[in-house]
């Protein structure tokens, strides 16, 4: 499919816009977000098409440091104790490390991936239920917290059952898989990263 | 089921993007029905300030043209009086009947000044405390025979900040000036106590009084000035009021004022 690479490279830069758009953000943990992302997109996609050698160790490592990020960018929003934070995203954390090893580091852990993806899910839907009950955000519009919810609501919601059943899509059925992989994934990146700029473009930086 | 599984897969992401847009939608919603709740709450509050402002000015004025009337009608009359006795004296040099009025005259006026003064500002209030007082009031409403009064203390009351004293003492005087005015009364009583909770004051009639519901609809109308000043007078001491009835008792007006801790026992 034509449309393939062109995402594929819009997706990579679109990690740009909340960099440069965050400008003045910058060194929060959201704009270090950003910049990981597009470190390792550029990383993968090098060990993938330019040195044709297994990238999947890279894919992993980034879904581990994405989580610590995100769970990092709540720690404060949504956890009273700092205990239960370590507790549970110790936990999640230990989960993935653990079945990427038994399953293989060359490998991607797309069970362990869909757990994190599930994590920012709940993640959104809890911070947006703190903006709800604290009513300290009077213009949602203008709150680097509900742009930051919602980027991570509509990209892990839209990447769920794409990563959960890629293994399965591979196997059986490969033009779903490219759908999955390639176009839909893709897609939610850039949307999450556009939303993301307009995170951390917001004046309020409550985040 | 495994050749559905493809679409089954695209509906699922589906579904699960609508439950989150779903989602982000219910929270802009909910927020701007919260937003705009508070938009009006904030609305409602500033006319009720504006209003309780608008009374306190009007009363303020109302103070002063009572004086102003009281002044002329009653204390410049009387001194005009005297002056005309005194002016007398000028054509039958020594009159003793003339310096008698004359003098009766001056007496009067300074009484009548005396009452202006009392009321504007009660001395007893300062020097005697409020519940000396507040019993100085009963016995005043008393004497002037237009109803029975009874004054009753549970336990002596504290002497406190100047403020709370007038502004309780305020109070106390608008809400029997209210009774007498309007509930045709033929007996009430003034009961205080000390609590937990601060000063306890006890109001109660046998005619036609106020409920809770009542005071809360006036305060909020127009007119209703004396009504408003209670409330000045009770936001500025931090107290609170309520108004029931019980059956036999009749109406009551109950006050609870927390007062400083290091109120003194008098």
């Amino acid at each position: 499919m034509i449309i393939i690479v062109p995402l594929l490279i819009i997706s990579i830069f679109s990690y740009l816009v909340p960099i440069f758009w965050g400008i003045k953000n910058r060194f929060t943990l959201l704009w270090l977000y950003a910049v990981t992302g597009f470190t390792f997109d550029l990383l993968v996609t090098s060990l993938k098409r330019i040195l044709h050698i297994n990238y999947h160790w890279a894919t992993n490592l980034f879904v581990l440091i994405e989580f610590i990020l995100i769970a990092f960018l709540y720690k404060d929003k949504i956890y009273k104790q700092k205990l239960s934070f370590l507790i549970l995203n110790g936990s999640i954390c230990c989960f993935f490390i653990i079945t990427t090893l038994y399953k293989s580091l060359n490998e991607l852990n797309t069970f362990g991936y869909s757990i994190f993806l599930f994590s920012y899910i709940l993640y959104g839907i809890f911070g947006l239920l703190t903006i709800l009950k604290k009513q300290e955000i009077v213009f949602l519009e203008k709150s680097s917290f509900f742009w930051m919810n919602v980027a991570f609501i509509l990209y892990a919601s839209g990447d769920f059952l794409s990563i959960l059943f890629t293994d399965y899509a591979h196997k059986n059925a490969p033009e779903l898989f490219v759908f999955l992989w390639s176009i839909s994934f893709k897609v939610f990146n850039i949307l999450k990263n556009l939303l993301l700029a307009k995170a951390l473009s917001c004046n309020s930086n409550d985040i | 089921m495994t050749s559905d599984l493809p679409q089954l897969i695209i509906i699922g992401i589906c579904a699960m993007l609508a439950l989150a847009i779903g989602i982000i939608f219910f929270v802009i919603l909910y927020q701007r029905r919260v937003i705009s709740h508070q938009l009006e709450l904030k609305k409602i509050n500033e006319q009720k300030e504006l209003e309780l402002i608008q009374a306190s000015i009007r009363s303020e004025e109302d103070e002063r043209m009572r004086i102003a009337a009281e002044l002329h009608d009653d204390v410049v009359a009387t001194l005009a009086s005297a002056r005309l006795f005194l002016y007398k004296t000028k054509e039958a040099l020594y009159d003793e009947n003339v310096i008698n009025q004359s003098k009766e005259l001056l007496d009067q006026g300074i009484v009548r000044i005396r009452d202006i003064s009392h009321k504007l500002q009660p001395a007893s209030l300062q020097h005697l405390g409020l519940e000396l007082s507040l019993r100085s009031l009963i016995e005043t409403i008393n004497k002037s025979a237009a109803l029975s009064a009874a004054f009753n203390v549970n336990k002596q009351l504290p002497r406190t900040a100047d403020n709370i004293e007038l502004a309780i003492y305020r109070i106390v005087q608008e809400l029997i000036a209210n009774i007498i005015k309007h509930s045709a009364a033929t007996a009430i009583s003034l009961e205080t106590d000390n609590t937990d909770q601060g000063l306890l004051i006890l109001l109660t009639h046998n005619g036609q009084g106020m409920t809770q519901e009542m005071y809360e609809s006036l305060i909020y109308k127009k007119g209703s000035t004396g009504l408003k000043n209670i409330v000045n007078r009770l936001k500025s001491i931090n107290a609170s009021i309520r108004f029931f009835f019980e059956p036999e008792l009749g109406y009551k007006t109950e006050l609870i004022i927390p007062l400083p801790t290091d109120s003194k026992q008098a």
